[in-house]
């Protein structure tokens, strides 16, 4: 029998993803977050919980590993039979929840709500990148030698750390072990010659791989397989690293030694991958040691791999002066081919905020995107990123209540100097929180899975998020940035400069949200607009992100950790947006607030927007820090259909570069396209799109995240 | 110094080479019929009235002293024959029902604007176009502006028709780096009929700027009705034969969407035009291809 093409198991693979993806929509509706790759299976894990003694809670390294372990045993086997590997997860644990009592900190709830800070960082996931080099060379019987090697050196009082992290090896090598049994098994009874084969294939690679380190790149590649559906499993991280140098070294050697003669193997290899999951990888980028770029032809063939199935993805393309300008072509030639692609992070603003938050440019130049909008040093930092925010636009709301209520000066300035205090406030609960989050995390959901992946916490038997690496830095996103500042440019233009409001009306206005006054609404709509260029909301903007990134970077928090600030709403805009109250830009009451650092739609006068309006306005307000300031873009598909159109939008991303800008998302698309797709999702049930820093189906969106991305386009005209 | 601009237009990706800037001024030496920027016809600046996003607030009415405006069974009526361009009423108005389009502006806010994107122009191989209306209307304004951005090394485009004494364009060039130049048709029935302009110092103008050694990118919309004959586009073909400078001929397929701001000019719209389909194009452009070398946006060039 002819063995099916290459290009046949990745269409193969593809028509179940989007199986998958329907059933998923059937069985919990539409889903707004990444997409991930779990699988649907029909049966619900059964597995018993392992309590915590004292708190009854599952909670702390030996009840958490225990109950992870029995999850794994329990947990079904899953192998495509037109992939490489084998492997899937069904969802993530309930494990390492809720905090025990005495660790919660709840008394600020009531003042967070007061803030609309939604997202303080407690209790969160863990936002880290692991080092899968100590993996890819260990392989998992070597782990599990290291691990016992370091609990006879170190001579611990008390074992529970590296039993744990024990437990944790050995349950994934049993799983690993019943997929061996699993493919055998389908093996015997295949008739298809090829099918018969790929799974004596697989059984035959994890018999070497549930014990050994990996010799080939699809063993390579299993191996991550098997890293990233536990590392979902137990805290939905997400991280690789930098992709194409932990895949190159396999790949050279297979090529060399023959093992390898077709690349398109390697495509199929690397589409099989991204089935299993969406974990974030960056490919391209910097030598540590000089800033050659690191791209390599196995940085291409993750590309194809990414083009040729076509379905959610998250991996980075990394924009620097060096950069490859052959694998950045490519980028945007399949950004425009597909509508989608890698999202492109950028040095020009990561390095030089990082370095100013204390490390070296070699650092800098290591740190990868390894996130939604964030990047990590793989394996020896840990960091809290994506999960902390700060609505810039409440305090605004309280600022006024404060001015109203007092006997002094009504102004810009007395208002403003509310404004600082209450953003200072807001800097100090993320701050206190996040101590105590690094103070509590490891007694009630330790980091027992990339614990194994970094270099420090087995060696010195502490958990990553408690010692284990020397590297911590917190971060913080900031929300409602043009919502902020364009109301703080309404109000200086109508109440303060042209009088047409007082500020009584204007007060009143805003506590009746807008109710008969339509026409005051209007009139602070009609402000000239953040993002337009030189505006007074421009002006505010800066100012309200210097204070912001000023307070929040400027000093650690109370027990010494760096807290990196940036500028993020993920897709959240509806969710931030619905406790928050009128405000001054003629936003209703519980309306969406703006997009990350985005200037609202239509913000040019005249109702339009520009690409480089927008790419100035957020390159101009980014936090230096080495967080990021995503910028999200939609590009009209009639200039990939042009000549020089690739051209143009490469010298775009190398000029937001050139600014100092940190993360560009881009959609190529259509409008008639987009708006078909928002009426009626059935018919593009494959159209994916860049959302944040995530790419997601479009279908599997809900109407009001849909809807963004169709504003966006609307306000184009 | 200061000229009427109807628009500036950032990222603007088909008004010359790379990212650019387009600054549109405002005046117009043609009156073609399918014109879609009718905005653009006079120099002076115009009330726009957008009915469709008029609340009928009833605003405009008390700031206005000249009634133009006018409620009638809940419309908002609009008398444009009336209006001094006060702008009291644009003011006044939050929706952007009322706009004045055509906006006075010194050079040096328009060097502000321009300038904002000037990184990108570096990047792209980009820069700014002047476009219209005819850019050369206003001449004076428009060489300063030139002159600032070369002062600043910004690329340059001009984007004409040619009809006008070439006394006003010759005094542009030493400040351009490339010129997109509209030829609409070969026939003086065309011109006398449709476009309303003098062939002959159109068609001469070209030839004379040929002399003066810049580069030229020969475009002609193509209407259908009006010049989408094989006889036309090689009569315009062979003419541009003789260039020296050329860099290329390119032939764009007229679009009708300027009803909306005709109903804004309170204009009337008599448009019996219609858009030739992809295959007509294609013929057209192989004819041309006989002559001179022809680019289209999506293949690039057709030939040589």
């Amino acid at each position: 029998m002819i063995a099916p093409s290459f290009n046949d198991r990745i269409a193969s693979i593809k028509k179940t993803k989007l199986e998958f993806n329907q059933e998923k929509i059937n069985r919990n509706g539409t889903y707004d977050n990444d997409d991930h790759g779990w699988v649907p299976f029909s049966e619900s894990i059964q597995y018993k919980k392992v309590m915590e003694e004292k708190s009854g809670l599952c909670t702390g390294m030996d009840a958490v590993s225990r109950t992870f372990a029995n999850y794994l045993d329990a947990h079904p086997v899953y192998i495509h039979p037109m992939s490489a590997f084998a492997g899937a997860w069904a969802g993530a644990a309930d494990v390492g929840g809720p905090w025990r009592p005495e660790h919660r900190l709840d008394d600020v709830e009531e003042e967070c709500g007061r803030y609309n800070i939604l997202m303080r960082g407690i209790y969160a996931m863990n936002h880290v990148g692991g080092d899968l080099n100590i993996g890819l060379t260990l392989g998992w019987g070597g782990l599990l030698k290291q691990i016992r090697y370091y609990r006879e050196f170190n001579k611990p009082t008390s074992t529970e750390f590296y039993d744990g992290e024990e437990r944790v090896v050995i349950a994934t090598q049993n799983w690993i072990r019943r997929h061996i049994e699993y493919a055998r098994t389908q093996a015997a009874a295949e008739s298809n010659s090829f099918l018969r084969q790929n799974m004596l294939e697989i059984a035959e690679m994890n018999e070497w791989l549930v014990e050994n380190p990996p010799r080939t790149l699809r063993e390579a590649m299993q191996f991550l397989t098997w890293f990233q559906s536990i590392d979902r499993m137990y805290f939905t991280n997400g991280s690789l690293g930098q992709l194409d140098e932990l895949l190159r070294p396999y790949y050279e050697a297979d090529i060399a030694e023959g093992r390898i003669t077709d690349d398109d193997e390697v495509v199929w290899y690397t589409a099989c991958l991204l089935f299993n999951d969406t974990h974030y990888s960056q490919i391209g980028g910097e030598n540590p040691a000089d800033g050659h770029d690191i791209a390599s032809r196995m940085s291409f063939l993750i590309l194809e791999g990414i083009h040729r199935l076509n379905i959610p993805s998250n991996i980075a393309f990394r924009v620097h002066d060096q950069l490859n300008e052959e694998l950045m072509d490519k980028c945007v030639e399949y950004l425009f081919e597909d509508g989608t692609g890698v999202c492109y992070s950028c040095s020009g603003g990561l390095n030089k905020g990082f370095i100013r938050s204390g490390y070296t440019q070699a650092q800098a130049r290591m740190r990868a995107k390894v996130g939604c909008n964030w990047t990590a040093l793989p394996g020896i930092e840990y960091c809290l990123q994506d999960v902390t925010r700060i609505c810039l636009a409440k305090p605004l709301l309280l600022s006024l209540d404060d001015l109203m209520a007092s006997d002094g000066d009504k102004s810009m300035e007395n208002l403003w100097e509310l404004y600082c205090s209450h953003i200072r406030r807001c800097c100090e609960i993320i701050k206190d929180g996040l101590d105590w989050h690094l103070e509590y995390k490891h007694l009630n959901k330790p980091e027992i899975v990339l614990n194994l992946f970094a270099h420090g916490p087995i060696e010195r038997g502490v958990d990553m998020s408690h010692g284990g690496v020397d590297i911590v830095n917190m971060a913080c996103d900031a929300t409602a940035l043009a919502t902020a500042a364009d109301s703080f440019a309404a109000i200086e233009q109508f109440v303060v400069q042209s009088k047409r409001l007082s500020w009584n009306e204007l007060y009143t206005a805003l506590q009746n949200n807008f109710a008969d006054a339509q026409e005051i609404r209007l009139m602070l709509k009609s402000a000239p607009k953040y993002g337009a260029g030189n505006t007074r909301a421009d002006y505010w903007a800066k100012r309200i992100s210097d204070l912001y990134s000023a307070i929040l970077g400027g000093e650690p928090t109370k027990r010494g950790y760096k807290v990196l600030p940036g500028i993020f709403s993920h897709g959240s805009v509806f969710m931030h947006g619905k406790n928050l109250p009128a405000t001054p830009n003629g936003r209703y009451a519980s309306d969406p607030i703006s997009h990350s650092a985005d200037p609202d739609p239509g913000f040019l006068p005249g109702g339009g927007t520009a690409p480089t309006a927008k790419a100035n306005a957020v390159a101009g307000v980014t936090c230096v820090s080495g967080n990021s300031t995503p910028l999200q873009i939609d590009i009209d598909s009639r200039l990939a259909q042009e000549m020089g159109g690739r051209e143009i939008i490469k010298a775009y991303i190398k000029t937001f570069n050139d600014m100092g800008g940190t993360l560009m998302n881009i959609n190529v698309v259509s409008k008639s396209k987009i708006l078909e797709a928002h009426k009626d999702p059935d018919r593009y049930p494959d159209l994916v799109v860049r959302v944040t820093g995530y790419s997601a189906f479009f279908k599997s969106l809900s109407a009001e995240y849909r809807q963004q991305v169709v504003d966006r386009w609307i306000a184009q005209g | 110094m200061k000229g009427i601009i109807t628009d500036i237009q950032r990222f603007s990706v088909h008004d010359g080479p790379g990212i650019r800037t387009t600054v549109f001024l405002k005046g117009c030496s043609n009156r073609c019929a399918w014109c879609h920027n009718p905005e653009t016809f006079t120099v002076k600046p115009q009330l726009e009235f957008f009915s469709e996003r008029c609340i009928a607030c009833g605003r405009c009415l008390s700031v206005c002293q000249e009634g133009v405006h006018s409620i009638s069974d809940g419309r908002h009526i609009v008398d444009l024959t009336l209006c001094n361009n006060c702008g009291q009423c644009i003011a006044s108005c939050y929706v952007g029902a009322l706009v004045v389009t055509g906006q006075e502006m010194t050079s040096e806010e328009v060097m502000e604007q321009i300038r904002m994107d000037e990184p990108y122009y570096k990047r792209s191989g980009g820069g700014i176009t002047l476009s219209g209306g005819e850019p050369v209307m206003q001449w004076e304004f428009a060489k300063e502006i030139l002159l600032l951005c070369k002062e600043l090394g910004i690329h340059t485009t001009l984007q004409t028709a040619g009809n006008y004494d070439f006394e006003y364009l010759s005094a542009l060039v030493p400040y351009l780096d490339l010129v997109m130049y509209d030829i609409k048709a070969f026939s003086e029935d065309i011109y006398k009929n449709v476009i309303h302009g003098d062939p002959r110092r159109i068609l001469n103008n070209l030839m004379d700027l040929d002399c003066m050694g810049i580069p030229i990118i020969v475009r002609t919309p193509v209407v259908g009705s009006v010049n989408d004959t094989e006889q036309e586009i090689e009569a315009i073909a062979t003419y541009l034969g003789d260039m020296k400078h050329l860099v290329h001929y390119m032939l764009i397929p007229y679009h009708g969407l300027g009803k909306v701001k005709y109903d804004a000019l309170g204009m009337e719209y008599n448009n019996t035009f219609y858009t030739p389909d992809k295959e007509r194009m294609q013929q057209l452009e192989r004819i041309a291809a006989r002559y001179v070398k022809v680019y289209n946006n999506e293949s690039g060039y057709i030939n040589g």
